[in-house]
């Protein structure tokens, strides 16, 4: 697990560090746009690989909820404290980008507003894991159950309302030399979140054997 | 009289050089920007750079001279308002990079350190109850 953990943390900061930055700083600058543009290749990856994460905390819940086995709650947990992760990246690079492209650092239109809404469902989620007390993996997995249903009013929020915020169509109409930098943004932000989702896994996994050994040490009257 | 025909005649070649200069006076803007309406901006129909190029063609056909410094003149102030934005977002750029990475990094540091300690628990908790066991 260890070894794996390490070759997936090495590729994604060879691709992160080195391949990423030399392919952004060679795109070409957009019309308009100039060089804030590229924010749009940390951007938008960020807010994919939180997408991703929602589903993995959604899937990882509901399997929790009919199955009651520690391992989809780990995994839930995990997926869940790093959909606030990859959202903090996308509610701040956003709004810089919006601060040169509109003028505004943020607008209320629908898909702002319903980024902000998901990822304050994660945040509340993370906070009712670490308060909630007994009972509070079942709550939580109802939470990411919800969050998840929010992904496609995030998503089609632009299709359905007026707003400020690029359409859709930005991605599949990328020019020639555009479209790669964007591929290694996603790759390396995958790459990120399978290792840190199994390092968050490993941790998850550590706490559990602690309080099993707590308990054990508490039965042999070692600890309260 | 020979005072009297002197004094028109000297009116009649002012009243002459009045003229042509009126009627050349009135020539140039004819000659030049005949058709100002052609620059008239129609909304539905054309994109906004459409009537200004229609301009700048009246322009070039009147002076081209004049035209090419006009145009040097935008081009300088285009160049110079790049700049100025240029140099502002790539601030905004290095920030936001910043910050993803930042972010990132804490995280992973995050975890690392929570790993440790974690590990650093078991192990001490793990040696007491190995200790009472054996006593």
């Amino acid at each position: 697990m260890k070894t794996i953990l390490l070759v997936l943390c090495v590729l994604a900061a060879a691709v992160g560090f080195v391949a990423l930055p030399f392919l952004v700083f060679r795109a070409p600058l957009a019309y308009e746009l100039f060089v804030n543009q590229k924010i749009f290749y940390y951007h938008v990856p960020a807010s994919i690989v939180m997408f991703v994460a929602v589903f993995v905390a959604g899937i990882a819940g509901v399997g929790y909820l009919i199955t009651r086995k520690p391992t989809w709650d780990d995994t839930a947990a995990a997926a869940g404290d790093l959909v606030v992760i990859f959202g903090a990246i996308m509610l701040t690079t956003g709004p810089i980008w919006g601060k040169i492209a509109w003028g505004v650092w943020w607008v209320w239109d629908a898909r702002l507003t319903s980024s902000l809404l998901l990822w304050m469902i994660f945040v509340a989620y993370a906070l009712v894991r670490r308060y909630g007390g007994p009972g509070a993996s079942r709550l939580s997995a109802g939470l990411a159950v919800f969050g998840m249903a929010d992904v496609p009013l995030v998503y089609f929020a632009v299709n359905f309302w007026k707003t400020q915020h690029p359409t859709n169509n930005v991605i599949p109409t990328l020019g020639p030399g555009m479209r790669e930098p964007f591929l290694l943004g996603i790759v390396c932000y995958l790459l990120l979140f399978i290792a840190l989702l199994a390092a968050r896994k490993a941790v998850r996994s550590g706490e559990r054997r602690l309080h099993e050994t707590h308990d054990l040490a508490a039965d042999a009257g070692l600890v309260e | 009289m020979r005072d009297w025909w002197n004094d028109m005649r000297a009116l009649l070649a002012v009243v002459v050089l009045l003229l042509s200069a009126g009627s050349a006076a009135a020539q140039v803007p004819a000659k030049c920007f005949a058709n100002s309406e052609r620059w008239a901006y129609a909304r539905d129909k054309e994109t906004l750079a459409a009537p200004g190029e229609r301009f700048l063609e009246d322009m070039r056909a009147c002076d081209p001279s004049f035209a090419a410094a006009v145009v040097e003149a935008v081009r300088y102030q285009i160049h110079k308002d790049e700049v100025d934005k240029f140099t502002r977002a790539k601030s905004y750029v290095f920030a936001a990079y910043g910050i993803a990475w930042a972010v990132l990094a804490l995280s992973a540091l995050g975890l690392w350190l929570r790993q440790r300690r974690l590990t650093a628990e078991i192990a001490a908790l793990e040696a007491r109850v190995r200790a009472a066991e054996k006593s």
